[in-house]
Order: structure tokens, then C-alpha cells, then sequence
């Protein structure tokens, strides 16, 4: 294994009045090495964005606890200081969302947002910055860049403040980049170009992805690994194609069938029965087991810990595909 | 399926006022359209974000008002009836929308939402409790829903109550706007799969508004791609996705990635290959088709003139060109 860019180990997160915490994420570990894909895939509340945010420590204060090791280039990061912390910020690690107009400053132009990054961070004085932010617009393929970096967020489309988000994110080179379901607002044409983009700058940056999603065809086409969620756990860790080829726990499984939108001989599409659970409800046993095909006595009583199986790591009491 | 449909659109055509500064403009948001909508099918219309599509689907129910042509019931012009007339069909077509956080009154407790319709469609008060309980059934909803909140339901439970209060006043036809696009993955196969058993049960005619071609070809009977305010392309639903004839249908089916390794990276490596470009803006809309600075088939006399719909030689209309035949099934379409 390569040296790991990220290394994160039993993170949890809780939010909540003291006494009356709620757990959103609980004990999960994964890695991420120089110019790997990572995607967490799962649903809403399933701890995907909460684990996100965690890594820079962005959804940390008054109300909410992290907990656990954060591994960042071999820096503690939930020990730094506030000082080291900034620091990290942007140079270390670097966060796109979901929607770039919300994200963006409506007030300044696309070149000032890049160069502010950069001048914060000083990485170069303001007559460079300019110039660096016109070379990023055209890195994350915005035509005619020079023009462009002198427009607000509103005078561009969609799939263009997008680019120029990440545009942003790379300013100040970043070692590790978390897409927060960069493309869910964006139209399937549009997306493919995004993600053909973000591909690209991993490649030749050398940079690690963190790439939330809930969309399995997105991760089939971006990720090098999968780390699939399930009501603030890690249910299931695989390589990519061994995860789409043979899936063992039943949710990734059902996850996948539902996506491919196949109807049944009766016309059924492939739905999953019932509703995750909600943040805060009991905690033995298997969280799927109650929508779980194969659960057994034994998934509710007992809570299965995530196992080396083949190249997955699997938190089931009765994996499908055994090798 | 009887013969007469149960809505024509005659030449529908919506233009919403912009103004720039001080200058008053429209914008065409529907092109004249022409569209049968038959008696107990399944038509999905499709499209990106400013299509139109969702302008039609609303169109075609009056909520929005159409600036021309006809939306012919039964004989009858909708769009040349009274606020009155139009109240009294109402409850004969009803509308889902996308997001079921927006479109219940979070105030209002569900029994009073259903018994409101009930209400307003003329069952009398004794009936209505058990009529709204047998509704919150048919739903897969029990009937402590009826003293609840909107606020104490997921959203696909939300989406269930939606389709109730819809199913109250007894429709024959139901426009369903991205009814699904807001719900989880596992949660959005079971409000569809509700949505095709009810129409089935009830006899309904379904429009269903989506943005994902892909995933309405597996439920509809008829599919109509839409782009820049017009119909590009309509055909039976299994055939257009697997042999699309108009190029934008091919490339939204081969832009959509799979749950599939190999065809969901050839679908990255692909669009890494076609220039960013983006819809031409309405403002300014181009001579000819619309489509041709995105289109890989683009002739020149794409630029001079719109093509119009013809026939296909897979059975549906075009209006393209150059449109993809039969024979040569462009990549990315969904297997047959």
C-alpha cells in the first residue's frame, strides 16, 4: 500500500445539547492516498456530508463534537491549532459543494474570489494573483478565461460557476479535495463534463478526492475506491469494480439494483421497503436489519463490526457474493 | 386505450415578460406545440433544466396561462373557458409536485388537507373521514397520518401524502413534475412504482416530468424529449430509448452514467472529448435549430432552418436533419 495522503480512524461525530447528543456519524475509519478516488456514497442523514466536514473540521463548536484520529500528511488534525487549522484550510484540504451559487460571494467578481484565496493564504502578491486566477479558470476549462474572471457568479451558467467553484477549491493547491455532491444540481450533460474535469485534475495534480455522492452511477464512473454509509456507519469499503461486481452487504447490493432502473416482469422498478432510520434511534443490532432481506434474529440483537472480506472490508452478519 | 384523447394541445405556445433595464421582451418558454395526450398512458417529457418542460406540464392544466393555441377535452377549448368552468374541471386534472417539503401546508394536519378536496369535490361530511383514511391506504399510509403534521414524515412519506390529497378529487389525469427528484435513491423506486399502481387500479393517464431519460423509459409508454421550449423528438417510449433518433436524445441517454464500471467511465472519458457549451440563451435565440452548437451532426442547413417534426424509421417524430435511423444506433443508448 502507498504511503496514505488521509488516514482517519474511529471519527465520530454528534450534534446536540450537552446531555442530548445525537450521533450523526459513529466510528468510522478509511484512507485516501495522493491521486486515489475516494467515494462515500449513502443517503440523506446517512453521515456522508457530516464525515465531509469533519475533515477540515468545519462542522466543529459549541454543540457539536468530534471525536476519533484524523490523519492529514502525517498532522494530527483535530489537535491543531486554530492558527495550524487556517492553515490547513486550503492548502491542505479544499471543499466544492453542491451549489455554486450559494457558495460563490454574489458581490464579487470570479477573479477577485480566486485571488482572495490566494492572497489570504500568501501564496502571491495581488498583481499575481490576478494572473494565477485567469490560469485556473482556464485549467478548469472556462472559455476565454481573461473575460470571464471579471464576471459576478450570476452572469455565468451553472456548469460554469462549477468550474469556477473548483477554480477557487485549486488555488491554493491542495493536497486533498472534498466534492460535496458536486454535480446533483447540475443537468446530466453538463455533469459528465464536471466529472471528466475533476478526473483530470486528480490525475495531474497528483491530488486525493473525496467525492460525496449519492448517485452509484457517478461513483462507477469517478472513483478508484467506495466507502458506502448507512445511518452514520460504514456498511461496506471496496475497490470499485469489485464493488459493482460483487457486492456483499445487502444495502449496497439493493442500492445498486435500484439504480439501474430496471423493471421486473410485473413492471416493478427494484425499490428497497421502508425508511432509514432516523438520527438518534436505538443502536444494537444492524441499522439495515429491519429493511434487510437476509436478516436474521441475530441482525437485531447484535451489531456486526466491519470484516476483511476479499478485498472489501463488509459489516454483515450474512455477506452476499462470499469469494 | 379509447381512441379520442383525453387532451390535445393545439399549437400551445407560453411567452413570459422579461424586462432588461428599462426595455419590456418575452421570451418563448413553449414553442407552439402540438400533442395528444391519450386516454390511460403513461407520456414522460424530458429535458434539462429550461427545456420546458415543466412549462408544458403546467401549460397543459392552465396553471400557467397559455399565450396561444388550444388545449381541446372533450370538444371542449380549456383555454377559452372561465375561471368558473375551469374551477368546476379542475378536480378531473391534478398535479404532483417535485418537492413534497413546498407543496403541503405544514399547518394543516392530513386529515384536514384530504377532507378539504373531499370537501371541495362534494362528499358529504359523514363519508369523508373514512374516504380520506381508505386514500391514506391506498398509499401504504396508516391512519394515525390523519392527526399528524406534514413536519412528522420523511419525504417520500410526504410524497405519498401528495398523491393522496391528489387521488381525493378523483382524477383521470395526473401531471407528475420530478415527482421523484427530491427522495433518496432507495426511496424514489417505491413512490414510482406506487405512482404506475395506482394509475393501473384507477385507470389514470399519467404525464410524467423527468430529467432522466433513462429511468422513465423503463415505466412510460410514450416519451417526449424536449429542448429549448420545443418537442425534439416523440416516440414510443422502449424505442427511443434504445434507437433515439434526435442527437440531443442520444446524448442525454450516453451522458447519463450507469451503475456500471466500463460504460459509466467510457461515458467521463467521452464528455471529456465534447467542448463545454452551454443552452443558447433565450433572449437571443439562434436561426434554425437550436441544438446545432452542441450538435455533433450539425449540417449547414441546421443554421438556416428548423426542421420541424417528421417521421422516423423508428416510428416516432424528429424535428432533426440528420436524424440517427434505426440501423445506426449511436453510443451510450440504453440496450435493447
Amino acid at each position: 500500500m502507498t504511503a496514505q495522503l488521509l488516514d482517519v480512524a474511529d471519527l465520530s461525530v454528534a450534534f446536540g445539547p450537552d446531555g442530548a447528543r445525537l450521533a450523526a456519524v459513529k466510528g468510522v475509519s478509511f484512507s485516501v492516498a495522493p491521486g486515489e478516488v475516494l467515494a462515500i456514497v449513502g443517503e440523506s442523514g446517512s453521515g456522508k456530508s457530516a464525515t465531509a466536514m469533519a475533515l477540515a473540521r468545519l462542522n466543529e463548536g459549541p454543540g457539536a463534537d468530534l471525536s476519533g484520529r484524523i490523519g492529514l500528511q502525517g498532522r494530527e488534525v483535530l489537535k491543531l491549532s486554530p492558527a495550524d487549522l487556517q492553515e490547513l484550510r486550503g492548502r491542505g484540504i479544499a471543499m466544492i459543494f453542491q451549489d455554486a451559487m450559494s457558495a460563490l460571494n454574489p458581490c464579487e467578481t470570479i477573479g477577485d474570489q480566486i485571488a482572495e484565496a490566494l492572497i489570504v493564504h500568501g501564496k502571491a502578491t495581488r498583481r499575481a494573483a490576478r494572473t494565477r486566477a485567469v490560469e485556473l479558470l482556464a485549467e478548469v476549462g472556462l472559455p476565454e478565461p481573461d473575460r470571464r474572471a471579471a464576471l459576478y457568479p450570476h452572469e455565468i451558467s451553472g456548469g460554469q460557476r462549477q468550474r469556477a467553484m473548483i477554480a477557487v477549491a485549486l488555488a491554493c493547491d491542495p493536497a486533498l479535495l472534498i466534492a460535496d455532491e458536486p454535480t446533483t444540481a447540475l443537468d446530466v450533460t453538463v455533469q459528465a463534463q464536471i466529472l471528466a474535469l475533476l478526473t483530470g485534475l486528480v490525475a495531474t495534480r497528483n491530488m486525493g478526492l473525496i467525492l460525496i455522492t449519492h448517485d452509484l452511477g457517478v461513483v462507477a464512473g469517478v472513483a478508484d475506491r467506495v466507502a458506502v454509509m448507512y445511518a452514520g456507519r460504514l456498511v461496506e469499503a471496496a475497490p470499485v469494480e469489485a464493488l459493482f461486481a460483487a457486492p456483499h452487504h445487502p444495502y449496497t447490493r439493493d442500492l445498486i439494483a435500484a439504480a439501474s432502473a430496471a423493471p421486473d416482469a410485473n413492471g416493478q422498478l427494484a425499490s428497497i421497503p421502508g425508511a432509514p432510520p432516523n438520527l438518534g434511534s436505538g443502536d444494537t443490532g444492524c441499522a439495515y436489519a429491519p429493511r434487510c432481506r437476509k436478516a436474521s434474529p441475530r441482525c437485531t440483537a447484535e451489531r456486526p463490526d466491519l470484516a476483511p472480506l476479499g478485498t472489501s472490508r463488509v459489516a454483515c452478519w450474512h455477506p452476499e457474493n462470499r469469494p | 386505450m379509447s381512441t379520442e384523447p383525453i387532451l390535445s394541445l393545439r399549437g400551445l405556445t407560453v411567452r413570459y415578460p422579461v424586462r432588461q433595464g428599462l426595455t419590456r421582451r418575452e421570451i418563448t418558454a413553449l414553442h407552439p406545440t402540438d400533442l395528444d395526450i391519450h386516454r390511460g398512458e403513461t407520456l414522460a417529457i424530458v429535458g434539462e433544466s429550461g427545456s420546458g418542460k415543466t412549462t408544458l406540464g403546467r401549460a397543459m392544466l392552465r396553471l400557467v396561462e397559455p399565450s396561444g393555441g388550444q388545449i381541446l377535452h372533450n370538444g371542449t377549448d380549456l383555454t377559452a373557458l372561465g375561471t368558473r368552468q375551469m374551477r368546476a374541471l379542475r378536480p378531473r386534472f391534478q398535479m404532483v409536485f417535485q418537492d413534497p417539503y413546498s407543496s403541503l401546508n405544514p399547518s394543516h394536519r392530513i386529515g384536514t388537507m384530504l377532507m378539504d378536496v373531499l370537501a371541495h369535490t362534494g362528499v358529504p361530511k359523514p363519508d369523508r373521514e373514512a374516504r380520506a383514511t381508505a386514500l391514506l391506504a391506498d398509499v401504504g399510509l396508516d391512519k394515525d397520518a390523519m392527526h399528524r403534521f406534514p413536519s412528522a414524515f420523511s419525504g417520500g412519506q410526504r410524497q405519498r401524502i401528495a398523491i393522496a390529497r391528489v387521488l381525493a378529487s378523483d382524477p383521470n389525469l395526473i401531471v407528475a413534475d420530478e415527482p421523484i427528484s427530491a427522495l433518496d435513491v432507495s426511496i424514489q423506486a417505491q413512490v414510482v412504482n406506487l405512482l404506475m399502481d395506482l394509475k393501473r387500479k384507477r385507470g389514470l393517464t399519467l404525464v410524467f416530468i423527468s430529467h432522466d431519460l433513462g429511468m422513465v423509459s423503463a415505466i412510460a409508454d410514450r416519451t417526449a424529449v424536449m429542448y429549448f421550449g420545443e418537442i425534439v423528438e416523440i416516440g414510443e417510449a422502449a424505442a427511443l430509448a434504445t434507437s433515439p433518433a434526435h442527437p440531443y436524445s442520444a446524448m442525454l441517454l450516453a451522458s447519463q452514467p450507469k451503475p456500471d464500471v466500463a460504460a459509466s467511465r467510457a461515458t467521463i472519458r467521452a464528455a471529456a472529448s465534447i467542448p463545454a457549451a452551454d443552452l443558447p440563451s433565450q433572449l437571443d435565440p439562434p436561426t434554425g435549430c437550436p441544438f446545432r452548437s452542441r450538435c455533433p451532426r450539425a449540417l449547414d442547413r441546421c443554421a438556416q432552418e428548423a426542421a420541424g417534426l417528421t417521421p422516423t424509421t423508428q416510428g416516432g417524430l424528429t424535428s432533426c436533419f440528420n436524424p440517427f435511423t434505426e440501423d445506426e444506433t449511436p453510443k451510450g443508448a440504453l440496450r435493447a
